[in-house]
């Protein structure tokens, strides 16, 4: 299977030209394969936004290099940067963001504006991914006058309609409720699978993380442990996933 | 530690928070007692409260827009407070002592900010009089101060006071902690308000009419009474154009000729959210501008007076232009959000800085055009029947555009520094 990321001893730390600066990032590597379903997951203030911001191209890191399809992002321009993401990455956020002040199909159509398709094009693009995900009959709907479930499938719209090589999502269902939050997944689940979409998810709830393939535990800025679904059911993996993160308050019991 | 007694010592700290509030009263302070100087400086035979009745209108006028813009003003310095208060809420504070909390921080920037203005107004009135005494052919004592002037400065501010302390003590009673904490607002498309809703062609019409009527009206040296109101007839119809007319326009441009243009496309809908938000104020200044120059045509000939109108749109104009600063700057701040997650999408600070070009570039050209459109005209036929120099309408026309201008190259420096700082960390 094709290497999508490459992260060798990705190091990020804060203040560092201060009398206490603080390391939130100690050498992590990671290798994102083509088709990878892949969770992040720690206790807060553990590293793992600044690990998916880092290797994402939104934060840069202070030691280490992060490769994406053959190339480093550590080494490119800001113009090189900004074309690269939206060539090869798709975002999805906690809260949506969505332009208020643009109909759901002007939302979709942003990476696009990007990729300087034509007009017809834009069009034929939004209309499919919209179709793709069930919204199409939201499009000229501004976010406001949708549910949360809704705007948040308008943002998965927005995040693939490039045809990224990657799909990052920072913690994509904290602001839905657990039915929206399961159709999301659901959703996420089915693009991967069927779709091959490669996705790399940040999130706190264990059963959120069990829709995904392979699960990576992140504690004081160092990749404690790796778990991966193989051939277990989603409940037996579920339960992998609970019993990793309850691990230091079992211990506190022994 | 006593609530008055914290509130002096927070004050204190977050000093930087409260520079732009104190700024506008210094200067707000020393535009009134300066407006007031001149207008009862019986050398020049102005006096107070005899005579000139449209000078008291104009008072009252300047005592009101002064107001406002401090109103404005106290926005801003609230909106930069909202954590600090949200805080001292959580830490039990109730509605009276929050009150309490904000009435000390403004008095306190009051106290300061008054007699620093009355004394830079001091110190510009022999400048200001030198000005005035010279376009008269006169001679007097450059340093005349008012005691009725000064009386009338103090009632000005006082009424500004009041009104602050009103809406200070009200904010905590309409916010909860929660919005206090969570204050960053983002961009929301606007519910229509009203649902009586008139074809978008009568807001055209309307405000399309003047054009043509201005030109079939008799044309008076002394009279622009009648052009006044034909152009608060056309106001009605850009009234609606800002609710509905214009933002349905940008909506079209966007969908049918922008989907492929990453700046024009953010750029409309930043633009008709933006007019959105500040339509009532643009109306505000659009009238303002209309009468003042109206005023400043029918009295041009008239040596004391247009002294007195020039003087009165001149304060008007640049307490209007702080209004707007104010207002555009709150607006522009709640923006961050949406240029963090353009950045993130792949939008590189080139074509940020392009989208927040083109947003204040169509705000301040319509703030612009609009007023320049009628007021145009109007001088345009003045001229033409030799009742006016052009010289005069220049200068009348100059005096609105350059600190527009001016202000709005301050917003987009603001707006860049805010945006960057947010997207670089700094919320």
């Amino acid at each position: 299977m094709d290497e999508v990321l490459k992260a060798t001893g990705v190091e990020k730390t804060y203040g560092l030209h201060t009398k206490q600066p603080f390391k939130a990032l100690k050498g992590i590597d990671l290798t994102i394969n083509e088709n990878d379903f892949i969770c992040i997951m720690g206790p807060s203030g553990s590293g793992k936004s600044t690990f998916i911001n880092v290797i994402s191209t939104i934060d840069n890191p202070t030691g280490g290099r992060v490769v994406i399809g053959g190339q480093d992002v550590t080494e490119m321009t800001e113009e090189q940067l900004g074309r690269f993401k939206y060539e090869n990455l798709g975002f999805i956020f906690q809260d949506f963001n969505l332009i208020g002040s643009l109909t759901i199909s002007e939302n979709i159509a942003v990476p696009l504006s990007l990729s300087h398709k034509s007009k017809q094009e834009i069009i034929q693009d939004v209309e499919a991914v919209a179709k793709k995900l069930g919204i199409d009959h939201l499009l000229h709907k501004y976010p406001e006058e949708c549910s949360g479930g809704q705007r948040q499938r308008a943002a998965i719209a927005r995040a693939l309609v490039n045809q990224p090589k990657l799909i990052v999502a920072d913690e994509p269902t904290g602001n839905l409720d657990s039915e929206n939050s399961h159709e999301i997944l659901r959703l996420f689940k089915q693009l991967n699978d069927e779709d091959g979409v490669t996705i790399l998810m940040v999130t706190h709830d264990s059963m959120i993380a069990s829709y995904s393939k392979k699960l990576l535990f992140i504690k004081d800025g160092e990749l404690e442990t790796t778990i991966e679904k193989l051939n277990k059911t989603q409940k037996e993996y579920y339960y992998e996933i609970v019993d990793a993160n309850s691990k230091e308050s079992q211990e506190l019991f022994q | 530690m006593g609530k008055a007694k914290f509130a002096l010592r927070m004050l204190k700290l977050e000093y930087q928070k409260t520079f732009f509030y104190g700024l506008s009263l210094v200067c707000s302070s020393a535009v009134i007692f300066l407006f007031f100087n001149y207008m009862d400086n019986h050398i020049i035979g102005n006096e107070i409260g005899t005579g000139m009745g449209f000078s008291n209108l104009l008072s009252l006028a300047i005592m009101l827009i002064a107001s406002a813009t401090a109103c404005f003003a106290n926005g801003f310095f609230l909106s930069k407070k909202n954590e600090e208060i949200g805080i001292y809420t959580m830490s039990g504070a109730g509605v009276g002592g929050v009150s309490i909390y904000l009435i000390v921080q403004n008095f306190a920037i009051i106290i300061a900010a008054i007699p620093l203005g009355f004394l830079i107004g001091y110190l510009a009135n022999p400048i200001l009089n030198q000005i005035v005494y010279s376009s008269l052919h006169i001679t007097g004592n450059l340093w005349h101060i008012s005691t009725q002037a000064i009386v009338m400065s103090v009632i000005t501010l006082l009424t500004q006071t009041a009104a602050l302390t009103v809406v200070n003590a009200g904010y905590a009673y309409r916010h909860d902690i929660l919005q206090l904490l969570h204050f960053n607002n983002t961009m929301k498309a606007e519910a229509p308000a009203s649902s009586i809703r008139m074809p978008i062609i009568v807001y055209w019409v309307t405000a399309l009419i003047p054009l043509y009527v201005f030109f079939q009206v008799p044309v008076a040296s002394n009279d622009t009474m009648v052009f006044l109101v034909v152009s608060c007839v056309g106001l009605y119809g850009i009234s609606g154009l800002f609710k509905r007319g214009l933002p349905q326009l940008f909506e079209f441009l966007q969908r049918h000729f922008n989907m492929n243009h990453k700046i024009r496309l953010i750029g409309f809908g930043n633009l008709s959210y933006s007019i959105a938000r500040t339509a009532t104020l643009i109306k505000i200044i659009i009238v303002a501008i209309i009468c003042m120059i109206c005023l400043c045509i029918t009295y041009h000939d008239d040596p004391s007076n247009s002294t007195l109108i020039y003087f009165s749109y001149g304060v008007i104009i640049f307490l209007m232009t702080f209004c707007i600063v104010y207002r555009v700057i709150v607006e522009n701040s709640s923006n961050g959000p949406l240029f963090e997650s353009l950045y993130k999408l792949g939008f590189v600070r080139k074509d940020l800085k392009r989208i927040m070009r083109f947003e204040t570039l169509g705000l301040y050209g319509i703030i612009l055009f609009i007023p320049t459109l009628y007021i145009g005209i109007i001088l345009f036929i003045y001229i033409q029947h030799g009742l006016l120099s052009v010289a005069i309408a220049v200068n009348l026309v100059l005096a609105y555009l350059i600190p527009i201008v001016l202000v709005g190259l301050i917003t987009y420096q603001n707006y860049k520094k805010v945006i960057f700082n947010y997207i670089e960390g700094g919320h």
